[in-house]
């Protein structure tokens, strides 16, 4: 009764907050989180069943907005933390949003939450989910968490919670999870890619020269061929090759495409609902920031967020190398959400990856490390102290094709200085 | 006269090889050629692999836990070649894990003891909690900006001495105030970055020991450190 009473009068609260123009998502929850600290338990109890969890150091917003989608195209009632805030807090929120003013949860096929790597083995304390999707163990906001193997070690014991624990082929640490369960009788299910593509991943390993299927592969991926806006990839599982539109480009998203149909392997056993999820993804929306493109004008601004070498090269190939921009800004901050260490902007090779005569400008706190940087690889950045009068000067310029590639803290200023020349879609 | 050229070595460089400690590589490349100097690299897999090249400096990282039990077993198993090189002069650089590794010791939070190379009077002891975040160092070489990420606690020698004081950070161990350390011409630390990029003058003094070993004479040329400075300044007011 409580627990009712609490979520009446959070609705309530996320009502008004609404009305006044605060849409925040961090309020309602952390109410909650602060009253009723076995919250997600009590309602999660009777569907635990029909929890999804999506974990990993990269490309979790992308997947589980794929992952929605695709479900929600093929007829599924989803509830999912969209807003990309992935501990109790945003989970919470996403609950709270979803059920009835009497405090009852709507009948739900799905609840597909990303999570954050550490906050997981607290989730799964009491829960029991469905399946664990593990995308990689990739250099992510290392000064948080000390090491990959701790990040691993975290992944491992959430995969002893759920019922099939899916995982990168590529990734050695999350095969030897895999291989851990396999061997004690546990559901396992993995993707990877076909020999030929092996040379195009870009893994932790790949960085340090070796590109491997860690383990045989339950679904693979053959082909990824990137157009202007999307990409088409194929996909060989079942002795058949299938192929499907992404709306997101770059390797490492179609890895996230595969991951997906993987997942939708596990959840239907029906071929055709399968592949109209499948198929429904192509119409998804850019998730904010993640390679989102944004128009003023003439202008197209191409917003690409990076978290650690493995992204910020993919993007590099993606969004500088393969599409030629007449002007790249790098957008650099150390707050804790970035991760305070920024010493692996010397882990990706630029060299190749960006035209002689692009015009190059760093901002952000740690703008003159990322010049720096450049400087080492050959390149001459100009440094522009501010985000906001970075954005200005681009936006002032007489160029058409930018790409600009913040951290996440500076993704936020980026959106909001970029606002005031036009229209940028709202977060949440 | 013949153009110099400088052999960098690159100590395990596919296990130790974290946060960015290649920077430290990439900024020697940088500083030997923009002086017209040149520069080689040289992947060291296994420490025999030294006889057959003459190194002028080696640079070693940080690694991951479950990376570090085959280059361990490598340093003990070939530690005298390490060792005879540093008395005959070599120029190291070591960071993190590979600092604790050319150590006496390593004491694991259970207590058992894994030997190390025995080069630099050094013990390390597990510790409880990591000490991470941006350093600040008062050395001989300049101010020094890093950012550590360590567990292990090191305590320094009779033999050795600290590469210099924290003034922001915990350094070695968080207690004596010291961090890394100086030993002949090797040099190790906790401290990422990379340390030689945002640290020119210490870049240049391992480039400088180098060409005097090898050459005799040293007169390195000034750079336009400007970037370098700027960066630096940044990361010494940044907040632990």
């Amino acid at each position: 009764m409580y627990i009712r009473l609490l979520v009446f009068i959070n609705k309530l609260l996320i009502r008004l907050l609404r009305t006044i123009g605060r849409s925040g998502s961090a309020l309602p929850g952390l109410l909650i989180e602060r009253l009723c600290p076995n919250f997600l338990d009590t309602i999660l109890a009777d569907v635990q069943d029909k929890v999804i969890l999506i974990t990993g150091t990269n490309g979790k917003t992308t997947t589980t907005k794929m992952l929605v989608e695709g479900l929600r195209s093929s007829g599924s009632r989803v509830v999912t933390n969209s807003t990309g805030s992935n501990m109790t807090r945003g989970l919470i929120s996403a609950l709270i949003e979803d059920m009835t003013y009497s405090g009852r949860l709507k009948p739900t096929d799905w609840f597909v939450f990303e999570m954050d790597e550490a906050y997981s083995p607290i989730f799964t304390k009491n829960l029991k989910p469905k399946l664990l999707l593990a995308l990689n163990v990739l250099r992510d906001q290392l000064d948080r968490y000390g090491e990959l193997d701790q990040t691993a070690r975290l992944i491992e014991e959430t995969s002893m919670s759920v019922d099939v624990f899916i995982y990168n082929c590529l990734d050695p640490l999350l095969v030897k999870i895999g291989d851990k369960l396999t061997n004690g009788g546990r559901p396992c299910f993995g993707f990877g890619v076909s020999e030929k593509l092996l040379s195009a991943v870009l893994n932790e390993e790949s960085i340090h020269g070796n590109v491997v299927n860690y383990s045989t592969p339950d679904v693979i991926l053959e082909s990824a061929e990137e157009g202007d806006q999307a990409q088409a990839i194929s996909i060989y599982s079942n002795s058949k090759s299938q192929g499907y539109i992404l709306p997101v480009k770059g390797f490492h998203n179609a890895l996230n495409g595969l991951a997906v149909y993987a997942t939708l392997k596990i959840l239907t056993s029906n071929e055709d609902k399968l592949d109209m999820a499948m198929k429904g993804i192509a119409d998804m929306p850019i998730p904010f920031g993640r390679g989102e493109m944004l128009n003023f004008g003439n202008k197209n601004i191409t917003v690409a967020l990076v978290k650690n070498p493995s992204g910020l090269t993919s993007n590099l190939m993606t969004f500088v190398q393969y599409s030629q921009p007449e002007i790249v800004l790098f957008a650099v901050n150390d707050n804790f959400a970035d991760g305070r260490d920024v010493s692996w902007l010397w882990d990706v090779d630029f060299r190749g990856k960006i035209a002689k005569n692009t015009t190059i400008y760093t901002t952000g706190v740690r703008g003159y490390d990322m010049a720096l940087r450049l400087k080492h690889d050959g390149f001459h950045a100009e440094n522009i102290d501010s985000i906001d009068a970075a954005i200005s000067k681009i936006m002032g310029s007489n160029s058409n094709n930018i790409v600009v590639i913040p951290t996440y803290t500076a993704l936020f200023t980026v959106r909001s200085s970029l606002s005031k020349f036009g229209k940028v879609p709202r977060i949440w | 006269m013949v153009d110099k050229v400088i052999n960098v070595g690159h100590l395990y460089p596919k296990q130790m090889n974290v946060y960015g400690d290649m920077g430290n590589i990439i900024t020697l490349k940088y500083r030997l050629e923009s002086r017209g100097i040149g520069f080689r690299y040289f992947a060291v897999d296994s420490l025999k692999e030294m006889k057959r090249v003459n190194l002028d400096i080696v640079i070693g990282g940080g690694g991951q836990d479950s990376n570090q039990d085959t280059v361990q077993s490598d340093i003990i198993k070939n530690s005298e070649i390490l060792i005879q090189e540093c008395n005959d002069g070599l120029v190291g650089l070591m960071i993190c894990g590979m600092y604790q590794l050319l150590g006496n010791k390593f004491v694991t939070s259970e207590g058992s003891v894994i030997k190390g190379a025995g080069l630099l009077d050094i013990d390390t002891v597990a510790g409880r909690e990591r000490l991470i975040g941006n350093v600040v160092v008062d050395s001989s070489f300049g101010e020094l900006v890093g950012f550590e990420n360590h567990s292990g606690k090191t305590y320094l020698g009779d033999h050795v001495e600290s590469l210099g004081r924290v003034v922001k950070g915990a350094g070695n161990n968080g207690e004596d105030g010291t961090e890394g350390v100086v030993y002949k011409n090797f040099f190790g630390s906790y401290m990422h970055g990379p340390l030689l990029a945002k640290n020119p003058r210490l870049a240049d003094e391992l480039i400088k020991r180098s060409i005097l070993r090898k050459y005799n004479n040293v007169k390195l040329s000034g750079l336009d450190d400007a970037l370098e400075y700027a960066a630096h300044k940044i990361a010494k007011g940044r907040p632990r």
